[in-house]
């Protein structure tokens, strides 16, 4: 309960912070209760102002957020509120009333028209990304690139890739006939609610000499071994995990030193293939077609 | 049953397609049928509501028409006025803009979210949930029984197979379009209950400026995840996104309207497409608390009504 309470603490934070359509909720009920003698739906009003109140406080947006489970985050529990529908009845109401009682002053009514417009542009992002969405897209088409050219090279064949983030991440996407050791979950936690696979330690090993190797284009984890496996991660000890998992195509960034690429190849007794900015290395494995 | 507005009857049959769809995939997840069998299957399903929808339509509209010697022929639409005409045109625009941000396809969220890679698994193994589909490998160790019971994964999966899409072009751009229209008309439905014919002045302008308004809230809102703007515009594909933009505006004109029986369709699709408390997600409390309040209104409203009529019968 007090991860709940906290959660929904920095939940109502987080959900005001890059846009204010809550606020503009409150100020639209707020005129509909107080502004207007009429209430046509009063039905409506008295449930929306309850949900939101309960859904700003923290101890009924706690019970909330056990009610919606654990698969959803505090914002979710803003489902039970009809913020878009209450917002846009109010502001209609709004509109039409003030034009109806300033009927022929049009200058009046487009003032007001503009400022309505503008108040609403401004409980957004004002065109500010969720994300960059340009620089994911560039990234999305380079690995379908990729996977579309290792899966033209091996067709027929059956591909378990393991390969930098940028590549797996989208592997499957692209190709569901790729196989991959470990899929994005193991960086997007979300994901894990799908199912009650766990990784073993190899696996995560393996993520993490990947994920540094891409990132410095050499791999100093040799030197320091991590606190959470107890045992030193090496090229060769990762290459044989991944070949224990059913590996056959393994690809490294193109920004890997000479001297790494030589003993993958040594360790593989393979050849190195270039391609579009990557080392692919093919593993023939016995007993495969 | 009430007659419902063609609105109604596209919403409703949507429903109808997820019900069918819920139901193949239960006999994949349950009983193994391969996925060959449940596309089969399902695309007659999805063949036959809209040919059973037209049909149902054309006859009762028809019948009406006949019967009720209204010199307005059904379909004929003009504007009020030239606010109302304007208010339309800028629902237009910012609507075609919204189509087109979909339809450009580098829109899509998929932070927590698999549903390219399950239908693309489906397709590849001919079965639903054979394997892990974020690896491909079989399951070690299974999936939540909550999330093997959602059937929107199938239903994508079969109408990929059916018009022979890739999984991405299906689940990031043709879905997400149906729901961009689903949810304008569940929103258009809502507007014809708030401001109804009867008893309102100027009531075609307010439902305009209400659309206008809806829709510009769409692009206003497309700053954060779980907001009906973002949802809309970069999640369309999704459940929750489904349940808060179609289902919910849809229940909510169908309370206003005191529309139960349809209303009630509205907690099973839910539970078939979105992870619920063991299917009570947010339309089944979202009903009752209206359900409960209008009768409570109701009640209150029909003794204020009584004393008001004993006041002015008593002589003073």
């Amino acid at each position: 309960m007090a991860e709940y309470l906290y959660n929904a603490w920095s939940g109502w934070t987080g959900y005001t912070d890059k846009g204010k359509l809550p606020v503009l909720l409150m100020a639209v009920l707020l005129f509909l209760w107080f502004g207007r003698k009429q209430k046509e739906q009063k039905t409506l009003l008295v449930y929306t102002s309850v949900m939101a109140a309960c859904c700003i406080f923290p101890v009924t947006a706690a019970v909330l957020m056990g009610y919606q489970t654990k698969f959803y985050n505090y914002e979710w529990i803003w489902s039970l509120v009809p913020v878009t529908a209450v917002i846009a009845y109010g502001l209609t109401v709004f509109w039409t009333e003030y034009r109806a009682g300033n009927a022929g002053a049009w200058r009046k009514v487009l003032t007001v028209t503009l400022a309505l417009t503008v108040l609403l542009l401004l409980c957004g992002s004002l065109g500010g990304r969720a994300w960059d969405r340009e620089a994911r897209k560039e990234e999305r088409l380079r690995a379908y690139s990729v996977v579309e050219q290792l899966s033209a090279a091996h067709s027929g064949e059956r591909i378990c890739l393991w390969a930098p983030r940028e590549i797996m991440e989208y592997a499957r996407e692209k190709d569901a006939g790729i196989l991959l050791p470990y899929g994005r979950n193991i960086w997007d936690g979300f994901l894990d609610a799908y199912s009650y696979d766990l990784y073993n330690e190899d696996i995560v090993m393996m993520e993490r000499w990947m994920e540094e190797l891409s990132m410095t284009g050499e791999t100093d984890a040799e030197a320091s071994p991590p606190e959470e496996t107890g045992h030193v991660i090496t090229l060769e000890a990762c290459v044989q995990a991944a070949l224990e998992q059913g590996v056959n195509c393994i690809m490294i960034t193109g920004e890997s030193s000479d001297e790494l690429v030589e003993r993958m190849e040594k360790v593989l007794g393979v050849s190195a293939e270039a391609l579009e900015g990557y080392y692919l290395f093919a593993v023939r494995q016995e007993g495969a077609p | 049953m009430k007659r419902g507005l063609f609105g109604d009857n596209l919403i409703a049959g949507e429903i109808v397609i997820i019900g069918a769809a819920a139901a193949v995939h239960l006999a994949a997840a349950v009983f193994g049928w391969s996925f060959g069998r449940c596309a089969m299957v399902l695309g007659g399903l999805v063949c036959a509501v809209p040919v059973c929808g037209v049909l149902f339509y054309g006859i009762r509209s028809g019948k009406r028409l006949s019967g009720s010697g209204d010199d307005a022929p059904a379909g004929k639409f003009r504007f009020q006025s030239r606010t109302e005409c304007c208010l339309y045109a800028v629902f237009t625009l910012i609507f075609l803009s919204q189509l087109a941000f979909i339809c450009m396809g580098d829109s899509n969220y998929r932070q927590g979210d698999m549903t390219v890679e399950t239908v693309g698994s489906i397709l590849e193994t001919d079965g639903v949930y054979q394997v892990n589909p974020m690896t491909g490998l079989p399951y070690t160790g299974g999936i939540p029984l909550r999330l093997k019971v959602l059937c929107l994964p199938t239903l994508y999966a079969g109408l990929s197979k059916m018009t022979g899409m890739s999984p991405a072009d299906m689940v990031w751009k043709v879905i997400p379009v149906v729901t961009l229209i689903s949810s304008y008309t569940a929103f258009a439905m809502l507007a014809v209950s708030l401001f109804p014919k009867a008893g309102e002045k100027a009531y075609r302008e307010k439902r305009a400026s209400f659309m206008t308004v809806v829709s510009l809230l769409m692009w206003v809102g497309a700053y954060q995840a779980g907001v009906d703007g973002f949802q809309l515009l970069c999640g369309g594909w999704m459940g929750v996104t489904i349940r808060n933009l179609v289902l919910l505006p849809w229940l909510l004109s169908l309370c206003i309207r005191k529309k139960w029986f349809w209303a009630v369709l509205c907690i099973p699709a839910e539970a078939c497409i979105v992870w619920t408390l063991y299917g009570c997600g947010v339309c089944l409390p979202f009903l009752l608390a209206l359900g409960i309040l209008q009768r409570c209104g109701g009640k209150s409203g029909t003794a204020a009504a009584k004393d008001r009529k004993s006041q002015v019968q008593t002589p003073v």
